[in-house]
């Protein structure tokens, strides 16, 4: 009994402690810094979260249109004259609006892109956590409930049979 | 037999994905927009630079009067198409102070001047690093066509497969200045 105990303490360890790796691993891997990037790497970065006037759904990194080639080495100038990730994002806002950048704003009512789908699957894994619990709880009512006393002098017999042959 | 929990998340899920659905296919971005009007109201950004025929052109020195601002390529069909309205504004505007400046976009400085050589046209054509001129008037393709006030104001945008017109124009320019 007291071994059952604790492999069952072991396993629940063990999903905590895998539970507490993937989310240090998520942590570490969306706030982790991977060093400055070049000039080159920016240009790249920028252009990808810039939408290309002219397609529909291609970014200027992946468009080789007039406008696209043009907005890239209009990147690269502005990179190289000292301006901000953010202030080149905003020189595109300011010319073609705010639908030229593909990713949504993290704040505002856009924001909630980004929080939505964390608070839905946190709910979904919660909802499905305490489902599985419960059914298991009914599982072992069910079970406790469907044995008669005529199953537990069944069974008596048997295991006295059994000792009785054993002996 | 589902319990009343898993029903109530169930229904908060999809109230939430659904919500998540029209928000994305009714923001901003979710449509395909190619065609930019968001210059048009504010001061026309700087317009500066060597042209074709070996001058300089300013567009602050023309603040007080209207001119017509045309984004081309020799490449462009459209652009051919309308050229000779523009030929035609041009020539019935010679004394009255509009004018007429044409910026290269997406092209090089030879093909340009064949276009013009070949279409006529003597009108200023910035041809030497406009891209970033087409940034700034938020040009998606050519042709495009705007109109800048005597204010230094950009008042309307032309964008169409066969361009601008004369008789467009003219009727742009005669409502603004009947509305003072």
């Amino acid at each position: 009994m007291a071994d059952r105990s604790f492999a069952n303490q072991w396993r629940w360890l063990s999903w905590v402690l895998m539970a507490l790796v993937a989310s240090a691993a998520l942590v570490v891997g969306a706030s982790g810094e991977s060093g400055p990037a070049t000039d080159g790497e920016r240009v790249s970065q920028l252009a990808g979260t810039i939408r290309c006037p002219q397609c529909r759904g291609q970014s200027v990194a992946e468009s080789n249109v007039a406008i696209a080639r043009e907005i890239r080495g209009d990147i690269r100038n502005r990179i190289a004259a000292g301006e901000t990730d953010d202030q080149i994002r905003q020189v595109y806002i300011d010319r073609f609006g705010r639908s030229i950048v593909l990713n949504p704003d993290s704040g505002g009512f856009t924001g909630l892109v980004w929080v939505v789908p964390v608070v839905a699957a946190a709910v979904g894994a919660a909802a499905v956590g305490f489902a599985l619990v419960r059914w298991r709880a009914e599982a072992a009512d069910d079970d406790a409930d469907m044995v008669t006393d005529d199953d537990r002098e069944l069974v008596r017999v048997a295991r006295s049979r059994r000792t009785g042959a054993n002996g | 037999m589902t319990s009343r929990p898993v029903i109530a998340a169930a229904v908060i899920c999809t109230l939430i994905v659904g919500g998540l659905i029209a928000l994305l296919a009714t923001s901003e971005s979710g449509r395909n927009t190619s065609v930019n009007f968001e210059i048009v109201g504010k001061v026309a950004p700087p317009i500066e630079g060597a042209t074709i025929d070996g001058g300089s052109f300013d567009l602050r020195d023309r603040r007080g009067s209207w001119v017509v601002v045309n984004f081309f390529a020799s490449w462009c069909v459209g652009c051919r198409v309308e050229h000779p309205e523009l030929v035609a504004f041009s020539e019935s505007h010679v004394d009255d102070g509009i004018e007429l400046v044409s910026v290269m976009f997406g092209d090089t400085e030879q093909a340009a001047q064949e276009f013009f050589a070949e279409l006529g046209g003597s009108w200023p054509t910035l041809v030497s690093d406009t891209g970033g001129i087409a940034i700034d008037y938020g040009v998606t393709g050519v042709p495009e066509t705007l109109l800048v006030a005597p204010t230094g104001r950009v008042v309307q945008k032309w964008v169409s497969v066969t361009g601008v017109t004369q008789a467009e124009l003219d009727e742009a320019i005669a409502g603004f200045e009947g509305n003072g």
